[in-house]
């Protein structure tokens, strides 16, 4: 019966941010600018319940954005799976649930996971996709804004 | 605890890494071709129910504000709805009216009798309690001493007779005139007169018997006895009666004419056998 509402739970929570995601980035996107949801959960989720579920769920997070791009197919999967072993590590070291190292957390992974997608797309296709500064010094500090709020908003006694 | 989390972090980290990799390496055709389908094929219709959802909110405010505006077009309609409701009972009034006045109007002729409507075409000031000139005449089927008739409240009443018939025109001696006289009896059905012209709008029943009783406000109607004109049409109403005179047999009232002559400006010319199609034709 655990196990069952695991299942549920995690399954829930997929579809759900993958849904959030598509919807924020789609039609709220002042400017083009819009979060990496799925980023600020799989790191979330590596600093409260540990790296194997984060890991589990960047994987196939990672795989749902690749299902929307053109080519790299496993680009996302791969960077959201590094950052989520990170993240983990991470959490060993310090208290990362609360919001600031959460907000902290967040950005440093968001300009990791640039970078690490344009060293993937440079090794694979011999071309350095380049996300542009004003997506690289932005979009890092909104990522955090969100690991904040959802910090700050998540139920205390429950695990994320 | 921390050392197994690490150590499974370890091993899920190579798989999935191996994973990646291998996407990646491959070629986007084939197994991975086939892989990206098939998360395509679960995350797309989230994707696209997402999308519907999306534009039913977009819409939202605006159906909100054409369910508004239907809202009150719809009571505006209702009222409109009411007020031709209204005015729908009053067009069939005022057809029913219609048909009535159009029953009046149109003559019950006698046998061998056809309603011929023209318009008076001139008229002497001078004379306009004698004669006046309508527009019909031989080529309509019009001959001498044909009755002529006018719209009253009652229906159709005596105006007066032809007297003069051209090709196209008649004249019309009206029932006012000295020389115009017509066989009548009052409303009561059992006593017969003789209804003559004054010369001055005015008539005069005479010869009444003098057993005879005419109340004021009794009918006048022609008689079925008088010669030229059809029985039972009303000629006037009875405004006064003349004091008996011991000297003479028989009483007279003073009779106020069914149809104001002067101001008539269509009357019914009553000709035997079919109307002539030309004119307004035959109104039964």
């Amino acid at each position: 019966m655990k196990a069952l509402r695991a299942i549920v739970r995690t399954a829930g929570l997929f579809l759900g941010a993958a849904m959030l995601q598509w919807l924020w980035s789609t039609h709220f996107a002042p400017y083009g600018l819009a979060p990496q949801l799925l980023l600020v959960l799989t790191v979330a989720e590596a600093s409260r319940r540990g790296a194997p579920s984060a890991m589990a769920l960047g994987f196939f997070w990672g795989l749902f954005l690749d299902s929307m791009g053109a080519r790299l197919f496993g680009a996302n999967a791969l960077a959201m799976v590094l950052l989520a072993y990170g993240a983990g590590l991470v959490r060993h070291q310090m208290d990362s649930g609360e919001a600031a190292p959460q907000a902290v957390i967040s950005i440093v992974a968001s300009w990791g996971y640039f970078l690490l997608l344009s060293l993937v797309s440079w090794i694979f296709t011999q071309r350095f996709s380049w996300v542009g500064w004003t997506d690289f010094l932005l979009l890092p500090f909104y990522n955090g804004l969100i690991a904040a709020a959802l910090a700050i908003l998540r139920p205390r006694r429950r695990a994320w | 605890m921390m050392q197994r989390e690490a150590k499974i972090s370890n091993y899920f980290l190579a798989a999935y890494c191996v994973v990646c990799l291998l996407l990646l390496s491959l070629p986007l055709s084939g197994p991975v071709q086939t892989l990206k389908a098939g998360v395509a094929y679960l995350v797309d219709p989230a994707i696209f129910a997402g999308e519907n959802a999306q534009e039913r909110v977009a819409q939202l405010p605006g159906r909100i504000r054409d369910l508004i505006m239907a809202d009150q077009e719809n009571q505006i309609l209702r009222t409109q709805a009411r007020e031709s409701l209204l005015l729908e009972d009053n067009l069939r009034q005022l057809s029913l009216e219609n048909q009535r006045l159009r029953a009046l109007l149109g003559l019950k002729a006698p046998r061998g009798w056809s309603p011929l409507w023209a318009r008076v075409m001139a008229r002497d000031p001078l004379n306009r309690y004698h004669s006046f000139l309508v527009d019909v005449g031989r080529g309509d089927g019009v001959a001498v001493d044909d009755p002529v008739l006018g719209p009253s409240p009652r229906g159709l009443a005596i105006v007066g007779r032809v007297v003069e018939v051209r090709s196209r025109a008649s004249t019309v001696l009206l029932l006012t005139d000295e020389l115009s006289a017509v066989a009548a009896d009052i409303s009561s059905g059992t006593v017969e007169g003789l209804v003559q012209g004054q010369g001055n709008g005015e008539l005069l029943l005479d010869y009444l018997p003098p057993g005879a009783k005419p109340q004021e406000g009794e009918t006048v109607y022609t008689s079925p006895t008088s010669a030229v004109f059809p029985g039972n049409l009303p000629v006037g109403t009875v405004i006064a009666v003349r004091p008996e005179d011991p000297f003479l047999a028989v009483k007279s009232a003073e009779v106020r004419p069914e149809v104001a002559a002067a101001a008539l400006a269509d009357v019914a010319v009553l000709i035997r056998g079919a109307a002539h199609p030309a004119k307004f034709g035959a109104v039964q």
